[in-house]
């Protein structure tokens, strides 16, 4: 009885824990947020870039930059420019015309994209894009966020911050202007 | 005796001599004998020693001006202004006002330099140290409060005194002060705010919002130790505007500090907001009757005659620059249409109103060394300021044309006259006539006339493009082939010499130029705060703010 009255109470506890770990899983919505490296051939020479990819956002930079060129809301017809100074943590947010600017950039990137994935492979302009490796998950998608944090300036307020150490330094570099 | 004083007191002697001199001639003429009348000939006309002939427009327009001038009548009674206007050209030095007259009056046709702003013709000008207390070049933060609440503080901090240290909120609290836009509305005047910035920026917000922080736009701004000492950020205030019956014409940019960031707007730009305050609802919920409108179309939808509370946010960040507005997403209006309607729903108050109305974006344009879209945006603020004054009654309305600031823009080398503006310098002959190469300068290449200080430097984006993508690309700094570019073109960013991450403010004195009553209050070289101080009188603010309460 008492044996039995144990299985009972066993068989409930693992039940519980199914249950309870299935809805977890439904309830924690899957993550989206991928990077991918891409091996980048032209005329012989290689380099390397780095693409990351969520619901809102896109970017990417060069092999061994801090400098990280992204998009927000990049799906919808009006996407955001930013350019993402990730070794100090600032961000430049750019107005409707620059983002207009940078959209072949931004239509070239998305020829990388398939669905909710990237191609393996891919010719852009004469440039052969090779995917390296590819990691996905909540480090990924923690790191993009981080970037929603940053200290961001607009575009037109850098002359008013310029007294920012950091800022005046960063804007004289320029940004990474296409894949 | 006052250097005034002294003048009225010689002024007043030299009509008493006038007056014995004259009758002193009648008695002689009276009492004379009839002899000397026959040996008197007859009196001839002046003969002068100029050939009037040889005189040119500029002698004559000269004289009209003194004709005018001593037409005008001052009116400096306190309380004699019904209405103040305050237009602000954000940046807008006197290279400025000279390029963009110069600008404006090429675009007509003319060679440019004999052309005259809307404000050019006002009878008064004066000048404004622009400094802060602890800037000797300034920024907007700062001299606006200075402008508007009569008081000098420093750079960053707006609505408090020198004593609030920047971006420290319980340095500062307690020690508010009183804007002239709160001074009206306590008055029980209309009030408006009009720029083509955000409206929470610093130059529209120190008209209504006290902030240690210029930066403090939202609350994703604010810092810990703000919020726990009890600072709210700019678009709160905004809204929570409590004097009199609050703002009624709010018109701008910036839309993005009234809305949470998980929410996206009507030109698909997500809001800035981490609180979840959705602060346009706010302000729909508190003036029932108001109209929220953030397009054109809204815009052109507004009745004058039945709008009594307007709050239009056209774009996400800062509207755009004139020489863009045509390509904005869902449409805006321009200066001197917001400017009008502003004018138009103000003016139904029989107690009269006060409006600020900045151009937010010459500096913009300066900031990132595109002169042609500061000078596009500094020829609309003066139609701006000519829309007003086709639409008041100068009798009874002051306006006052200034700038906050200057900027490190120069008019150079010795361009012939009607040279572009933004052309290359193309001087004259010996015999001073026009030549048609540019002038080479010692490192053999051309150079244009207008050009910077300091800044990102030389660009080439061609026609339509530049502005703010400049910031994109690295510093160009110093001299650069301009042979076979378009400098005059929209893309075009002029050369700089000091290497910075973005053209600066620079610290000179900026121009005052008024009409109307109490305009002769702003004549000499002033303190920025007394600007206030001025429109303070002549519409006796305070003293009509304390007889309504």
């Amino acid at each position: 009885m008492f044996q039995s009255n144990k299985l009972l109470t066993l068989s409930s506890i693992l039940c519980f824990l199914a249950l309870a770990l299935s809805s977890l899983a439904i309830a924690q919505p899957q993550s989206v947020a991928k990077r991918a490296e891409y091996v980048v051939t032209k005329s012989d020479k290689s380099s390397l870039i780095t693409v990351w990819l969520s619901t809102d956002m896109i970017a990417f930079s060069e092999q061994g930059a801090s400098k990280v060129a992204l998009w927000q809301l990049w799906q919808t017809n009006h996407p955001s420019f930013y350019q993402v100074y990730t070794d100090v943590g600032y961000r430049i947010e750019f107005d409707r015309l620059t983002s207009q600017e940078m959209q072949p950039v931004l239509d070239e990137l998305k020829q990388l994209i398939n669905g909710d994935d990237f191609n393996d492979e891919f010719v852009i302009n004469d440039k052969q894009f090779e995917l390296s490796s590819l990691e996905s998950g909540e480090s990924v998608e923690g790191y993009m966020k981080e970037w929603k944090a940053y200290k961001t300036y607009d575009y037109a307020d850098i002359g008013d911050n310029e007294a920012d150490p950091v800022l005046g330094k960063l804007i004289q570099q320029g940004f990474t202007q296409g894949l | 005796m006052s250097i005034i004083e002294k003048k009225q007191s010689s002024k007043k002697y030299a009509y008493k001599l006038l007056s014995v001199l004259i009758s002193a001639t009648v008695l002689t003429a009276c009492f004379g004998d009839d002899d000397d009348d026959e040996q008197t000939p007859d009196p001839e006309p002046p003969v002068s020693s100029i050939d009037w002939a040889k005189t040119n427009q500029w002698f004559n327009q000269g004289k009209s001006r003194v004709d005018a001038a001593l037409e005008t009548e001052e009116v400096l009674t306190k309380g004699s202004a019904k209405n103040v206007i305050l237009f602000v050209g954000d940046g807008m030095g006197v290279s400025t006002v000279t390029a963009a007259r110069i600008f404006a009056g090429q675009k007509e046709g003319a060679t440019g330099e004999e052309y005259q702003l809307s404000f050019d013709k006002f009878p008064v000008a004066g000048f404004a140290k622009t400094y802060n207390i602890n800037q000797q070049t300034p920024d907007s933060a700062g001299t606006m409060t200075a402008m508007v609440s009569g008081v000098k503080t420093k750079a960053g901090v707006i609505g408090y005194p020198d004593s609030a240290l920047r971006a420290d909120c319980n340095s500062a609290k307690g020690n508010e002060l009183v804007t002239a836009v709160e001074l009206a509305e306590m008055a029980g005047m209309s009030t408006g705010v009009v720029s083509t910035a955000r409206i929470t920026h610093a130059t529209p917000a120190a008209t209504y919002a006290k902030s240690p922080e210029r930066n403090w736009e939202s609350d994703d701004s604010l810092t810990d130790e703000a919020k726990n000492n009890g600072c709210k950020d700019i678009a709160t205030q905004l809204v929570e505007f409590s004097s009199g019956d609050g703002i009624d014409v709010v018109m701008g940019g910036g839309r993005r500090h009234f809305i949470p960031n998980t929410v996206t707007d009507e030109e698909g730009k997500t809001g800035k907001r981490t609180d979840g305050v959705n602060l346009i609802d706010s302000w729909k919920a508190k003036y029932a009757v108001g109209n929220y409108v953030y397009d054109q179309a809204g815009f052109d939808a507004l009745g004058a005659d039945s709008a009594t509370k307007v709050l239009g946010l056209f774009n996400s960040s800062h509207m755009e620059y004139e020489a863009d507005r045509a390509n904005d997403v869902a449409g805006e209006p321009s200066l001197s249409e917001m400017t009008s309607k502003s004018i138009d729903i103000l003016s139904k108050n029989d107690k009269g109103f006060f409006l600020t109305v900045e151009s937010g974006r010459i500096d913009h344009g300066h900031h990132a060394g595109n002169a042609y879209r500061a000078l596009e945006d500094a020829v609309e603020f003066a139609e701006a300021v000519q829309a007003a004054v086709d639409k008041v009654d100068l009798n009874e309305t002051l306006i006052i044309v200034t700038a906050d600031h200057s900027h490190v823009f120069t008019l150079a080398g010795y361009p012939t006259r009607g040279n572009p503006i933004l052309g290359v310098v193309k001087g004259n002959d010996d015999a001073g006539h026009a030549e048609d190469e540019a002038v080479m300068a010692a490192d053999d290449m051309p150079y244009t006339t207008v050009g910077y200080a300091n800044g990102l430097g030389f660009a080439d984006y061609g026609e339509g493009n530049g502005g703010d993508q400049r910031y994109g690309d690295a510093g160009a700094a110093g001299r650069h082939d301009l042979d076979g570019i378009d400098t005059e073109s929209s893309g075009f960013h002029q050369e700089a010499l000091i290497p910075l991450g973005s053209e600066t403010h620079s610290g000179e004195d900026v121009g005052i130029y008024a009409v109307g009553p109490g305009a002769q209050l702003l004549r000499g070289t002033h303190e920025q705060s007394n600007i206030f101080h001025a429109m303070n009188h002549i519409a006796d603010l305070v003293g009509k703010a304390e007889a309504a309460q």
